[in-house]
């Protein structure tokens, strides 16, 4: 430097580039730069550098890009406002009604797993029934504990007391309801719908591929029953499949830590059914989020999985208060509606058509499922399934 | 229009007017997430990801401050999830892209512009984060001091401070690599 001035000359350079100086400092710091040729050096490699700093340069993604990108945000806002909304509409919980209630699970799932819903399975005064010897005959005690247990979560979940729908007395089903019994119902639908059977179970989730959204969405509601079943086993199984499957195909370890918890309580031995739940409604969550950031069209398959799955539990016990709130609530005009969004074949379209249609024909007090409605609902929930896992 | 009465008209149903914001403030935003990012692929589902989150919560806006520093805001957050969610290294340690070439002129000088804006981004990318941050802003973005004040939550007098020792520090890694930039 050429003077002791020099230094704060250059501590001002800066503000004098970017005209934050005074009128009269600036004069005097442009006075010492004609003078100074260390300064004037220090000077013109500042500029040249913010200079150079502004203008660096990023590759143009391209005028297409430009041109898609405010479509696909106004496309990205319609669907999430659209699906908040019907979320809002469906899902509507009673204030005077303690249940936990998250606006973006956007399934049925919550129906069975609500903490304050389940029965008390030590209460059970039912058989665990033998599906593989008498399949009829444990569906049919089944289908009765089922009819009661969602008759029960529907009137918590959707009626207040003074909407004028009876209000169920819980202590009139809690002896008769074991949801040890809804874990076999889930597993019978399972293997209604996988060909091949029991054998075919094993690996179900490598079988189905786990990159299909579909498939997660259906075996995560499967596995929500197993875990309010308490039957750790066959839970634990689908949980390492789901696990082992997602983290091939790079969903993040952020999305992945609330699987990864719900196998670690269910490997403890004083795990409870209602926290692992907890956790996978977590993970239920999580995952949706992921899809809609990475695959936003995977999102509707995987809504669809859960209530497929959910559908078919209930046509499965024969329930059809259940199966009527489940096709006329507004989740299948939603499902229609998503699925026309995506190009799904004609196929899927005619099997809700068909699910709409015997629904809103089922007499109102009617509770359980006729043979022939039974049987055309499970065809129809076939074919969808079929088309879409 | 200016960008309030355009929200403000989105919000009563005007879907042009999403589009004219989204328009508006794309490249910019774009730029900006890329030079956080570092890649196209990411760049592109970020900056579609802060214009969903603006437009979803656009009730929310108050009007206080600018739609440019609300939008900002949200931009850095979501940055910042971005990295925290895909369990990313630290800004600091992420590899900078090498830019392509063009194809035609005088390929020499190209290649030292092209490497002079390699250290540039270096440099950049190796600065504090708060200084890092005000100094994109500053000079991407071409934000005022008041404006990078809002959207870092800070004062006008700390959003300077951050601007000077960010550029004092550039100085002192360029002249270490012995880098004196030539004047434009």
């Amino acid at each position: 430097m050429n003077s002791p001035n020099c230094e704060q000359i250059q501590a001002e350079l800066l503000d004098y580039l970017e005209e934050e100086l005074s009128a009269e400092d600036c004069i005097r710091v442009a006075d010492h730069l004609a003078e100074c040729h260390n300064c004037k050096k220090e000077y013109k490699g500042l500029r040249a550098m913010l200079n150079k700093a502004k203008n660096l340069t990023i590759e143009d993604p391209g005028e297409e890009f430009w041109q898609q990108l405010p479509l696909k945000v106004l496309a990205q806002v319609k669907q999430e406002r659209q699906a908040t909304s019907l979320n809002d509409a469906n899902y509507h919980v009673p204030e005077n009604n303690n249940l936990e209630y998250s606006p973006t699970r956007n399934n049925i799932v919550d129906l069975f797993s609500t903490p304050q819903s389940l029965p008390n399975s030590s209460a059970a005064k039912l058989a665990r029934p033998n599906y593989h010897s008498d399949f009829s005959v444990h569906r049919l005690t089944a289908a009765l504990a089922i009819a009661a247990t969602l008759l029960l979560v529907f009137n918590v979940m959707l009626f207040s007391p003074k909407s004028g729908y009876v209000w169920f007395d819980q202590q009139q089903f809690q002896a008769r309801i074991d949801s040890n019994n809804l874990a076999a119902v889930a597993q019978t639908v399972a293997l209604d719908f996988v060909p091949g059977g029991e054998s075919a179970r094993m690996g179900f989730i490598e079988q189905q591929r786990a990159d299909k959204a579909f498939t997660v969405g259906w075996s995560l509601a499967e596995t929500f029953v197993y875990t309010l079943g308490d039957r750790k086993q066959q839970a634990l199984e689908q949980l390492y499949d789901l696990q082992q499957h997602l983290q091939n195909q790079s969903v993040s370890a952020v999305t992945l830590s609330s699987l990864r918890k719900t196998i670690e309580l269910q490997q403890s031995a004083d795990a409870k059914p209602q926290q692992a739940a907890e956790l996978l409604h977590h993970f239920q969550h999580d995952y949706e989020n992921f899809l809609a950031h990475t695959a936003p069209q995977q999102v509707e398959l995987y809504r669809a999985g859960i209530w497929v799955f959910n559908a078919s539990l209930a046509v499965a016990a024969k329930d059809a208060t259940a199966v009527e709130r489940l096709v006329k609530a507004t989740q299948l005009e939603y499902l229609q509606q998503a699925f026309l969004r995506i190009n799904a074949p004609a196929g899927v379209h005619n099997s809700l058509q068909k699910i709409a249609a015997i629904a809103t024909r089922l007499p109102g007090r009617q509770s359980t499922l006729s043979e022939a409605d039974y049987h055309s609902l499970q065809d129809a929930l076939l074919n969808l399934y079929s088309m879409l896992a | 229009m200016d960008d309030k009465q355009l929200l403000s008209d989105y919000l009563e149903g005007d879907e042009s007017a999403l589009t004219q914001l989204v328009e508006r403030y794309q490249k910019e935003l774009y730029g900006f997430v890329f030079r956080q990012v570092g890649n196209h692929a990411d760049a592109a589902d970020l900056t579609q990801k802060v214009f969903v989150n603006v437009f979803l919560k656009a009730e929310q806006f108050n009007g206080d401050s600018s739609f440019k520093t609300w939008l900002y805001q949200i931009a850095i957050n979501q940055c910042k999830n971005h990295f925290r969610s895909k369990d990313r290294q630290r800004l600091e340690d992420v590899e900078v892209q090498s830019l392509p070439l063009v194809a035609e002129g005088n390929f020499e000088l190209e290649l030292e512009t092209a490497e002079q804006q390699r250290l540039l981004r270096q440099a950049v990318d190796r600065l504090p984060s708060k200084q890092r941050m005000t100094v994109r802003l500053r000079l991407y973005q071409e934000c005022t001091f008041v404006e990078i004040a809002e959207i870092m939550a800070a004062s006008v007098g700390t959003a300077k401070a951050h601007y000077h020792q960010a550029v004092t520090s550039l100085r002192k890694m360029l002249k270490k690599e012995r880098y004196e930039l030539p004047e434009l």
